[in-house]
């Protein structure tokens, strides 16, 4: 069975591992459907192999590396998609842990409930939609719903919380739970390869858009700092922008801003 | 929610103190996996919003005479309006959204040539706009609005007015058409009560506007647009009107509630009208300042 795996993903072998262990459970698995390789010269088109619908079962461990992505596909239809340098397991029944990375999550109404799992922290997402989260780099879970409705339950934290689309939540593995952040969803979806690097667009797509729609109009305020991660309860950190310098005004570097500044008489 | 977003910000660390420069932009690169995220503040109830707007416009044919006007005729005009409207909390529906807005104007126009001031007049209007907003496809809309006009200086009414439309409009990048079409119910008042209606009349549009952005706060904006007015009332009846307009403007967005204008705009109307020609050329340019506050 190792061999099968190692033949099929054999282009992606560099970047994409499946290292599995062949006594685990057969009951419960997810299906890998697409893998996808960024170019690795910047020219030659992504790789990308469909529907290789490689078993990926409870307690196999899923690798990626850098420029990779998997996407899985559960027994009801939800959706797994792994970013790069990202290392899963499913464990037990719709129970996934990271240890780090990045995922999109997408479940139906009518879908199972899945738990999340990383190091001192095990959300439950207790309603259906989508949902992109990232594992922080000192730890903890990063979650923002973008669609549907629900409740996340933090079982290390013993919390319930409603969700709405376009917040960050936050979970430490301390249990403290630093403040939601509503986020612009739009620049979000825009440059989130999660969503739209693979050829299969998301089943929720239609979706996003309209509440990306609906909150572009709503908008009154937007920071000039983008979310990082959080490292305590009122410790949210932020990037922030280097000013660049614009080479199209005089004197800054570009051919025609000297010339121009040459002919200017002040 | 805005004591959230200060705490926040006053939580802020940039990373690039913590950690320096190259650590930030590796940060960044890791975080694009799942996107961007900037923290913004949305309102969750109806939208306010008021504005001032002043024009001055070198028009070249202020009464719309099918023959080149006068000297006396032809006037730099000033235009004030004030407005406001409310937008709804959108409904939600299975595919599409909608929007509705309410709104209220009122305007003032002022010829600048003292001879022709008792032409100053003012007007009002009430509008409501309902969209039905798919994503990526046509949008259709219904409206209602109501406008009266009143000459300034005889405190007289002199019309007005309620058209209902539907309307359809669709992006293509930096592109948006738009057909229309509307009924209007007019009074005229003052002369012939049995006349009073004859401005009633279907109106069938087609436009396409686009924006062209020359920098971040700096752009032009064009729209063609072609229409055809049938007249079916009073001595105004079987009249049929074929107009056309191009326009420019180039923009300026000084801040967030601040924007100034340079703007160019012909209009050319043809007519069978049969006792009198209703047909006009006319050229418009000039400089709009607009003055907008959201609530």
């Amino acid at each position: 069975m190792k061999g099968a795996i190692y033949r099929k993903i054999a282009p992606f072998i560099f970047s994409v591992l499946l290292i599995g262990s062949l006594t685990a459970s057969e009951e419960y698995c997810l299906y890998l459907r697409s893998l996808l390789k960024d170019s690795v010269d910047g020219k030659s088109p992504p790789l990308t192999t469909r529907k290789p619908n490689i078993p990926l079962h409870s307690g196999q461990v899923a690798s990626v590396g850098a420029q990779s992505r998997l996407e899985f596909i559960g027994p009801a239809g939800e959706m797994l998609r792994i970013g790069h340098n990202s290392e899963f397991a499913p464990v037990g029944l719709n129970r996934l842990e990271f240890s780090h990375g990045s995922f999109l999550f997408f479940v139906q109404r009518e879908g199972p409930r899945y738990s999340f799992v990383t190091k001192g922290v095990e959300i439950l997402i207790a309603g259906y939609g989508t949902f992109l989260g990232e594992i922080m780099p000192l730890g903890g879970l990063k979650l923002i719903p973008l669609t549907g409705e629900g409740q996340i339950i933090s079982q290390s934290q013993s919390s319930v919380e409603k969700f709405y689309p376009g917040q960050i939540h936050f979970y430490l593995p301390n249990g403290e739970r630093p403040p939601n952040v509503e986020i612009d969803i739009t620049l979000l979806v825009n440059s989130c390869p999660l969503i739209t690097a693979f050829e299969d667009t998301l089943p929720s797509f239609r979706e996003i858009t309209k509440r990306a729609h609906l909150q572009a109009r709503t908008i009154k305020f937007r920071s000039n700092s983008f979310v990082y991660d959080a490292v305590g309860k009122d410790r949210i950190r932020f990037l922030v922008p280097q000013p660049t310098e614009k080479k199209d005004k005089p004197g800054n570097g570009s051919k025609f801003g000297k010339w121009l500044k040459s002919k200017l008489p002040f | 929610m805005k004591s959230t977003t200060t705490k926040l910000l006053a939580t802020l660390i940039s990373l690039g103190l913590a950690h320096g420069i190259n650590a930030q932009q590796d940060a960044a690169a890791e975080q694009a996996e799942i996107g961007v995220q900037q923290a913004v503040e949305s309102s969750t109830g109806p939208q306010v919003s008021a504005g001032y707007e002043f024009q001055y416009i070198g028009r070249t044919n202020p009464f719309y005479l099918d023959e080149s006007p006068t000297k006396e005729a032809q006037s730099r005009i000033m235009v004030h309006t004030f407005y406001g409207a409310v937008e709804l909390n959108d409904i939600n529906l299975s595919n599409r959204i909608t929007r509705n807005v309410v709104g209220v104007m009122h305007q003032s126009v002022q010829y600048q040539e003292s001879a022709l001031s008792g032409f100053d007049y003012e007007s009002q209007s009430v509008f409501y706009k309902g969209d039905l907003q798919p994503i990526g496809d046509w949008n259709p809309s219904i409206g209602l609005g109501y406008s009266r006009i009143e000459i300034s200086e005889a405190n007289l009414e002199a019309f007005d007015g309620v058209s209902p439309f539907i309307s359809a409009s669709k992006n293509y990048g930096d592109y948006m058409a738009t057909i229309k079409t509307s009924y209007g119910f007019t009074d005229i008042k003052g002369g012939s009560s049995s006349d009073a209606d004859r401005l009633n009349s279907w109106t069938t549009s087609a436009r396409i506007d686009h924006l062209y952005g020359l920098s971040d706060r700096m752009g032009l904006k064009s729209a063609l647009n072609l229409a055809y007015s049938y007249y079916n009332e009073g001595s105004n009846s079987g009249r049929g009107d074929v107009l056309f307009g191009a326009g420019t403007s180039l923009y300026y967005t000084i801040n967030k509630y601040l924007r100034a204008d340079l703007f160019a705009d012909y209009t050319r109307r043809s007519s069978n009208g049969v006792t009198v020609d209703y047909g006009f050329n006319n050229w418009d340019a000039g400089l709009k300042l607009n003055a907008a506050y959201s609530f």
